[in-house]
């Protein structure tokens, strides 16, 4: 069983980290600092909850370009198994191995030579300065099977492979979990890690991501562009734009030269109508946005950018 | 998965908690804050955190790292550590601010404040819920656990909270299982600040009366009505077209209330109010039968057709009533059953005033309320803690009763009888808690 926590995190301060997420852009509240210095602190794994877009991913991307270390990513589906999770035999090059005697020895071919590494594995296996970041995203895709998988990965940082022994992590991974809540977690996986939950951001917050993630945005604009995303969010939607379409959006608009920065419009109803499918990515929802919406939508504009 | 409180990792550092003053005891303050700790876990478990069995470990390494500097930082940590639902974390804040109090006050004044022995540590009664109503928030955010014990006293009657039945206010658990009954104290009541509850249990009869009374009113069912037949044929040149019906109108109720007197209640319930409203519904029905049970079960029926409600008290008394204790639903239920078994039928109504926070055998309370269910004509369950907006039914001895009953209504104040009453009179809609007037009103 690994228990040892690198010695960088050891003596992690909150102010190093959250000069950390400053230097990579991220904005994060206190109580995210605090909870991701715990895990790194106790080498406990974290659960990050939260609605899509809320910055799960990028708090494990942030950490891995922040301790310049590698990120190993493992994106859950239905379905997954430990063969594209943990590891498996190179059954071709065993087969080629057996068949060509190779010197004549009776060496085994369950050896770590023929063993093909997948992320799980290969995050324990790392050989770097630090140890890397293991991102295990939308647990709550994979199947409730995969959940036990994981258990003594994050339990002990080990992982049993019966034909070879045990193999250890030298010091824990950082593990970063996360999840949309279509599903309830097992009690026995929530109970080995640490929990975060993320909060959709307030309108100050998404502004100052904004204005972080796209400097190139007048502020007037930034103002105006989180205005319309918080208005289009209290609407019925079926997928209401989170985080991450609103700074799709902004780069949108960036990207468009027509968008007047003089304060009084910030944005105008073409502005929005031609840049909506970055906003809303279901076409019962674009077409909710009449022009009573619209109207709705400009006056939200132009209240946020005064 | 075990519901065991482990022992929390000594790993929490003495030497912060001790830093200070050379008089400190870190040991002791360690022990405490460790006690504090473990009580904070349960009470979270009490109040329906689904807490991991090793949480309090967690929880005390994650307070290693960061320490008693900081309560947003201890905050988030420990709900880091135990909270993995986002639902429960406004339980949680709630129950940390407790907590909090007892851990700054162990660091500050070593030599005093929590009492390790104490079983619940005055936890139990906030996890509850939110569940105390909205007018004891300032009060609750102040008072240690020594304060809120002599608050519980003062309801009982302005008895010293010294005079306890264990005779040591130190280590008396405030709502906990096993914390030993007083006897009602038969020190007259003061004029209770609540008013009247007679027009409020009136509105409550006529709504949910299920006896005929003496009047008869026009009816789809019943019997034929002659006279106005014969008044009809007047326009009919004397042929009878159709026989209208009468039938007499029901506005009498046959009732069994059964009223929760813990400690838990009654901290939140004024005496006084209980007392007259369980008086003036034994007066204004037509037969009630009234229980009090908290570890116990006393029939008080006689003693609230006294002459006032001094003379109650006195003869809950002589009937050696005993409130203040923990509280056995299922217990109280089964044993009404077996005792007095003929107290519901198919046409009683049946109150049952409590908190539901059992801590009893849950298959007692679902024994004793299947009971209920399948022979009283409704079920109505009157919850002091819903007068909070934000109470849900979560605690395990509600889930129990829940879907036994036909209404879970608030209940601190008159209005609440009031709101209850309304409710039922509009048969066609769902009633209960989330739609009482303190919801529906903001």
């Amino acid at each position: 069983m690994t228990d040892a926590i690198h010695d960088d995190f050891e003596t992690l301060t909150s102010e190093r980290l959250q000069s950390l997420f400053d230097a990579s852009d991220y904005v994060a509240e206190d109580e995210i600092t605090t909870t991701v210095l715990l895990a790194l602190k106790l080498g406990r794994p974290l659960l990050v909850e939260g609605e899509p877009g809320a910055g799960k991913t990028e708090l494990a991307k942030v950490l891995a370009a922040g301790f310049d270390t590698d990120l190993v990513r493992l994106q859950c589906y239905e379905g997954l198994a430990a063969e594209s999770a943990l590891y498996e035999w190179n059954y071709t090059k065993q087969l080629l191995a057996v068949q060509s005697g190779r010197d004549g020895d009776e060496r085994s071919v369950f050896t770590e030579e023929y063993l093909l590494e997948r992320p799980l594995l290969r995050a324990l296996h790392h050989s770097g300065e630090r140890p890397p970041v293991l991102l295990i995203d939308e647990v709550d895709r994979a199947d409730e099977e995969f959940e036990a998988l994981l258990l003594e990965v994050l339990s002990d940082f080990q992982v049993s492979i019966p034909e070879l022994g045990t193999v250890d992590a030298d010091t824990a991974p950082i593990v970063i979990i996360t999840s949309n809540r279509t599903r309830g977690l097992s009690d026995a996986l929530k109970r080995r890690c640490l929990y975060l939950h993320v909060e959709p951001p307030s309108f100050e917050k998404e502004q100052a991501i904004v204005r972080r993630k796209v400097p190139e945005l007048d502020e007037t604009v930034v103002a105006a562009v989180c205005g319309v995303t918080e208005r289009l969010r209290e609407e019925s939607l079926l997928k209401p734009p989170g985080v991450a379409e609103t700074l799709d959006w902004a780069r949108a608009l960036t990207a468009l030269d027509g968008v007047p920065t003089d304060g009084d419009h910030p944005l105008t109803a073409t502005d929005i109508r031609t840049t909506l499918g970055c906003l809303l990515k279901e076409v019962e929802d674009v077409e909710r946005v009449d022009d009573e919406t619209m109207s709705a939508l400009l006056a939200a504009a132009e209240t946020s950018s005064e | 998965m075990t519901d065991m409180s482990p022992e929390p990792d000594p790993g929490l550092d003495p030497s912060r908690l001790g830093d200070g003053d050379g008089t400190d005891h870190p040991l002791d303050v360690t022990r405490r804050v460790r006690s504090a700790l473990v009580r904070f876990v349960g009470a979270l478990r009490t109040a329906g955190v689904a807490v991991p069995a090793d949480g309090s470990l967690v929880a005390a390494e994650v307070l290693a790292v960061v320490g008693f500097d900081d309560e947003d930082e201890a905050r988030t940590a420990l709900r880091a550590a135990l909270v993995s639902n986002p639902t429960d974390a406004a339980t949680f804040d709630r129950l940390f601010d407790r907590f909090w109090r007892q851990v700054t006050h162990a660091v500050d004044d070593p030599a005093g404040g929590v009492d390790t022995e104490s079983l619940d540590g005055g936890f139990a009664s906030d996890a509850a819920g939110d569940d105390a109503p909205t007018d004891r928030g300032a009060d609750d955010a102040r008072d240690s656990g020594d304060d809120r014990q002599s608050s519980v006293s003062r309801r009982l009657g302005g008895a010293d909270a010294s005079e306890t039945a264990g005779g040591d206010a130190g280590t008396r658990a405030q709502f906990s299982p096993n914390a030993p009954s007083d006897r009602v104290e038969t020190d007259p009541l003061e004029a209770s600040a609540v008013a009247d509850p007679t027009p409020a249990v009136r509105a409550l009869t006529d709504a949910i009366a299920s006896l005929p009374g003496r009047r008869r009113t026009p009816a789809s069912e019943g019997r034929p009505d002659v006279r106005r037949a014969m008044r009809q044929t007047h326009a009919t040149g004397g042929v009878v077209m159709e026989v209208p019906q009468r039938a007499r109108r029901p506005d009498a109720v046959r009732g069994l209330i059964l009223v929760d007197v813990s400690r838990s209640v009654l901290d939140i319930v004024d005496r006084g109010f209980l007392v007259r409203m369980l008086r003036v519904l034994t007066d204004e029905w037509r037969t009630a039968r009234t229980f009090l049970f908290d570890t116990d079960v006393t029939e008080v029926t006689t003693a609230l057709q006294a002459a006032s409600p001094d003379a109650t008290l006195r003869e809950f008394d002589r009937l050696e009533a005993a409130w203040g204790g923990g509280t056995r639903i299922g217990h109280a239920l089964t044993t009404i059953r077996d005792r007095a078994p003929d107290a519901v039928d198919r046409e009683t109504v049946l109150l049952v005033v409590s908190d539901g926070l059992e801590t009893g055998d849950l298959s007692d309370l679902e024994a004793g309320m299947t009971w209920l269910d399948r022979r009283a004509q409704r079920v109505f369950w009157l919850n002091p803690l819903a007068a909070s907006t934000a109470y849900e039914p979560a605690c395990r001895g509600m889930v129990t009763a829940l879907p036994h009953v036909d209404g879970l209504f608030a209940f601190a104040e008159p209005a609440d009888l009031f709101d209850m009453a309304r409710q039922l009179r509009h048969r066609q809609r769902p009633v209960g808690y989330e739609h009482d007037w303190r919801r529906t009103d903001r």
